[in-house]
């Protein structure tokens, strides 16, 4: 009765047959898979002419934090070096845009990667005392990094006699100009693609290898013969230099670039991010980019929908940040490794369940 | 002469303040981010009590620091406890989740508004050498001398103290000595939540009682490192120092500066003893 | 199996029925919609809180009166928490989701810059109440969407600085000494900076001036040099959570000579620091736009028993009357632009505002199409221990705009 269902299933696709299928990104490399993706880009496609302005904004918004999400779990999710300077990092990308963009009326397209390069440069700067220190000293020294720029950002903002923000004009790319949020959703929807997809290829060459084994073992590494201080260096310019870019794009989408936005309260709640989502995985980050964007206004949502009004809504603000906090709270409880895990779980509960799949060999009995 | 008054009060305020992070961090190697929040609802409790509950501050005071203990117990079996065996990581978030949620508690239940904590003894002192004081200073000074003589005793004399050294070094061994190391790692909690409500109040007697109440914490956590993050004592001679220099930056170079001192040493500490001053030495990185 | 469906039949008829809720029935009587965002749950709640509580009241009153020409007013309340990036983000939903016609309020400055380039955008009218930083408020284009209350904090029209410069010359002699602290943020280093060069006009000899950082725990860096040099009066822009602990510190090192504070101090903050001042506490002046709780005006009476009705959590306070007169403003605009009013037609409607406060600030509030501040009155209070009430230490003083358009710029 096995064999016939054995026989009967149909050939898994999960068993690769030849290296160049091995390497496909394992988001495609099913057909169904493939279908998957298909409709879910479908749905992305498809959402900023059901939705309105402001659902279309709050997505731009979970766009911005992914990008930033993401480098800061290749950061600490992969190459296990605790920072927690990331705000100064989009501080930078975010007062480069303001600099180069406003001051010196720089194209868009010309701003965006010399933010990344200024962010590379200062992460260059936060990475050396990943030499010599590790672990939640690393953390300290790039939190001390932190305040060094905001202090420095802090004075030349004053210097410049701009009290409460530089403004930033929309960004131009040639005739087209970024104004309507479903003209940013598209640009924010590529570059989350084009993110994702660089990131997820740099984790499976050469660095990538080196991080893991880092993390896992950073004296057994070097004695295998890894230079352990340029890779770790390296994870710090590749996720500065992200964040910095996803910093100047949300001062072009903000219009605005103000220096209180960026303090120790943005690293904790982008930490919040990656470790709700799952450190160490690209959907990780994007998910939990997701949940800790969407949950706030989702209270909104539901305190207007309950019709709460009068001096109880004050009452219910605070309420509000409460329930925020809660939700975090119960959701470690529940899943500590995150969401990439819960997914993670389902996607193997599915994979594995029995006779799904024809074996590769049928025992005779 | 003043001015030497003042560093002493405000390296006291500080090494109050450290001492609960460096206590939760000794037992559980957590790195406790709802301190500020923990700090201001302790505060605000405090009010309410002293409000509530008629005869000498103290009293209220006294209720206030046993319900900072119960509550540190009941963090730490209902939140603290499931988690071990996870990466800290997580536990580190949830303890900032933690203090978004004593805030928004914070929020509800006081309104925001700024209060103060009578301790019934507000009184200008002039003593001699120009020197002026408040009472509520003094109240300060003692307390803190008070609590730091208590805790050494009781890590180095008591039985429980003992049992808390020698979980916080080595949990597995200490479990098949037959310690409770469950028991032992709670009572460290309460007594690092029983630190935090004392500094709180000692706060809010002699300066206010606001919603910035847990901002200040922030330097507390440079003192604590300064100090050694594992290590009590070394929580004085770090104060005294980060008090001392912040202190004389901000009246003879330049006031702004101060505010980033904390931080200043903390880096050139970590630079050239990352343990802190008194910690114990850990494994450093050399490439 | 066929539990596994009804699972999931119920989880959809759950969630469509959460969607569907949002539909509403039109009512005969649509609501004009008001927003209102101010910091609620952010740092410096005591002062923006009791504003929109004052504005909700009003409307509250209003509709129980019947409308506004026979149609409700909706008011919708948001919180900023004094973060740009959520003011920005609620700011959008109400221009977006709820549709409003004009957003008031605001909350702490750093976070009023997206919600006014925003508004700018969409059109949309701003009322600032407590603090404003809007630029184009005087000489400004008709159709402008920026409309001025309370303190105005822009470098190009700051009545603040002017405005408590005049408050010392009121109650010091020329020639008087003056110290001046400020928080250590851009907004509060211009206002003292522009406040210095006010009183050097006016002849006064500024002898201190310097920022103190926001979270600093203890004073006496300050306090000490503050009591050494021992000037004729001392000026703090600062919060009740600074100011009050260096009252105290300055009374201990025995300076009690004049110290003179802004209206960021909220009635129920000053009785409570004034009790923990152990001499009378009659060297501490107070002064802002609108008047004091501690007047017991017919028009104030009139504000609390409406915080009674209707609810209220921060005891009665100058900052109430600011909400209270910003919803007055906004009645008689909604009154004169009739139904059904639409975002333009209440600029033009707003720019012929022309309100009695009646006692609750010096004099009405009027604006114009090419001025959106208008004339503001300004008032000093002294603290009596006698009466324990803050006294008037000099009568309302008129300011006009074209004294302060672009001096010092």
């Amino acid at each position: 009765m096995r064999d016939i269902i054995a026989k009967s299933a149909p050939k898994s696709p999960y068993l690769k047959t030849s290296v160049s299928n091995d390497m496909v990104i394992q988001a495609f490399d099913t057909p169904f898979r493939k279908k998957c993706m298909a409709f879910g880009i479908l749905i992305v496609i498809l959402f900023p002419f059901m939705a309105s302005n402001y659902l279309i904004h709050i997505a731009n918004l979970i766009a911005i934090a992914s990008i930033s999400a993401m480098a800061l779990n290749l950061l600490c999710g992969n190459a296990g070096l605790l920072s927690l300077g990331h705000a100064a990092f989009m501080a930078l990308g975010a007062y480069s845009a303001a600099i180069m963009g406003a001051q010196f009326g720089m194209p868009f397209w010309v701003v965006v990667p010399l933010s990344a390069i200024v962010g590379g440069i200062w992460g260059l700067i936060a990475g050396l005392p990943s030499l010599r220190v590790k672990g939640m000293y690393l953390g300290i020294s790039t939190l001390g990094i932190h305040y060094v720029i905001v202090y420095v950002l802090s004075e030349y903002q004053f210097y410049i006699g701009a009290g409460f923000g530089i403004a930033i004009a929309d960004p131009k790319i040639g005739p087209f100009s970024l104004s309507t949020e479903r003209e940013w959703y598209w640009v924010l929807c590529m570059m989350v693609l084009m993110c994702g997809i660089f990131i997820t290829n740099v984790l499976r060459s050469k660095p990538g290898r080196a991080w893991i084994a880092i993390h896992n073992r950073d004296l057994v590494a070097e004695i295998m013969g890894i230079n352990i201080g340029y890779y770790k260096v390296l994870a710090f310019v590749l996720s500065t230099s992200i964040a910095s870019m996803a910093g100047c794009i949300y001062a072009f989408y903000t219009n605005v670039a103000s220096l209180t936005e960026y303090s120790f309260g943005l690293t904790i709640s982008y930490l919040a991010m990656i470790i709700v989502g799952g450190m160490g995985s690209v959907v990780g980050s994007i998910m939990g980019a997701f949940l800790i964007t969407l949950v706030p206004f989702a209270l909104m949502y539901i305190v207007d929908m309950l019709g709460i009004t009068g001096v109880i809504k004050e009452y219910f603000f605070s309420v509000q940040s409460g329930i925020f906090g809660l939700i975090i709270i119960v959701f470690l409880l529940v899943e500590p490794l995150g969401l990439a895990e819960i997914w993670r779980r389902i996607r193997d509960y599915f994979m594995l369940w029995p006779f799904r799949y024809k074996p590769l060999t049928i025992t005779k009995r | 002469m003043q001015f030497l008054i003042s560093v002493i009060i405000l390296s006291c305020v500080y090494a109050m303040l450290a001492a609960g992070f460096v206590v939760i961090y000794k037992s559980s190697r957590i790195l406790n981010f709802a301190y500020s929040d923990m700090a201001m609802l302790a505060a605000y409790l405090a009010v309410t009590l002293t409000q509530l509950v008629a005869g000498p501050p103290i009293i209220a005071l006294s209720i206030c620091l046993v319900m900072g203990f119960i509550l540190g117990v009941a963090i730490y079996a209902l939140l603290i406890k499931p988690m071990a065996g996870e990466p800290i990581f997580s536990t580190i978030i949830l303890t900032v989740a933690l203090g978004i949620v004593l805030n928004a508690i914070t929020i509800l239940g006081w309104g925001g508004e700024m209060e103060s904590i009578p301790f019934g003894w507000a009184q200008y002192y002039s003593l001699p050498g120009g020197v002026r004081v408040a009472g509520t200073e003094f109240i300060i000074i003692i307390t803190t001398i008070i609590f730091f003589i208590a805790i050494f005793t009781f890590y180095r004399f008591s039985k429980i103290g003992k049992e808390m050294r020698a979980t916080a070094e080595n949990a597995l061994l200490a479990s098949q000595r037959s310690i409770n190391i469950y028991f032992v790692t709670a009572f460290a909690w309460g007594i690092g939540f029983f630190a935090t409500a004392l500094a709180a109040i000692l706060i809010g007697g002699n300066y206010q009682v606001s919603l910035n109440l847990g901002h200040v914490s922030i330097k507390a956590f440079a003192v604590a490192l300064v100090g050694g993050m594992d290590s009590v004592g070394g929580i004085i001679p770090a104060a005294f120092i980060i008090a001392a220099t912040e202190l004389v930056v901000s009246n003879y170079i330049n006031p702004r500066l101060a505010e980033a001192i904390p931080f200043i040493i903390m880096i050139i500490v970590l630079l050239f003893r990352p343990w802190g001053l008194f910690g114990t030495e850990e494994e450093i990185e050399r490439v | 199996m066929r539990k596994k469906i009804m699972g999931i039949v119920m989880s959809l008829v759950f969630f469509s029925l959460i969607f569907m809720g949002h539909i509403s029935i039109l009512d005969a009587a649509d609501p004009y919609v008001i927003g209102y965002l101010s910091d609620i749950t952010g740092d410096a709640r005591h002062n923006y809180a009791p504003d929109s509580e004052g504005f909700r009241v009003y409307m509250d009153l209003v509709n129980a009166r019947g409308g506004i020409n026979g149609h409700p007013v909706k008011v919708i309340i948001e919180d900023g928490k004094s973060e740009p990036a959520r003011s920005a983000a609620v700011a959008k939903k109400l221009i977006i989701e709820d549709k409003v016609l004009a957003i008031c309020g605001l909350g702490f400055s750093r976070s009023q810059p997206p919600v006014l380039a925003l508004a700018e955008k969409e059109g949309v009218a701003v009322i600032t109440g407590y603090t404003g930083i809007g630029g184009d408020i005087y000489d400004c284009k008709p159709g402008s969407i920026n409309f001025a209350t309370g303190h105005n904090m822009n470098p190009d029209f700051h009545t603040s600085a002017y405005a408590c410069a005049r408050f010392i010359q009121g109650v010091k002699p020329k020639g008087s000494t003056v110290a001046i602290t400020g928080f250590a943020t851009p907004g509060a280093r211009f206002w003292r900076d522009l406040q210095e060069k006010w009183l050097k006009d006016m002849g006064f000899e500024v002898v201190y001036g310097e920022d103190i950082p926001t979270d600093t725990v203890d004073f006496s860096p300050w306090v000490n040099k503050i009591a050494k040099i021992s000037p004729d009066i001392y000026y703090a822009i600062e919060g009740s959570t600074q100011v009050i602990p260096q009252i105290i510190a300055l009374e201990k090192m025995g300076y009690t000579k004049d110290i003179m504070i802004p209206d960021f101090t909220p009635e129920g903050d000053f009785a409570k620091g004034i009790k923990r001042v152990v001499g009378n506490g009659e060297w501490i002046l107070w002064g802002g736009r609108w008047a004091s709780a501690y007047e017991d005006l017919p028009a104030m009476r009139e504000v609390q028993k409406a915080l009674e009705k209707f609810g209220h959590q921060y005891p009665l306070s100058a900052r109430h009357f600011n909400g209270w007169v910003i919803g007055r403003i906004i009645e008689e605009a909604l009154t004169r632009a009739g139904w059904p009013c639409s975002r333009s037609k209440l600029i033009t409607e707003l720019e012929k505002t022309n309100v009695d406060t009646r006692g609750l600030t010096g004099g009405p509030i009027q604006f114009t199409p090419t001025d959106h501040h208008g004339p503001s009155w300004w008032k000093v209070y002294r603290w009596n221990a006698g009466k324990k009430a803050l006294v008037p230490a000099m009568d309302w003083f008129k300011i006009e705009p074209k004294e302060i358009a672009k001096k010092y710029r």
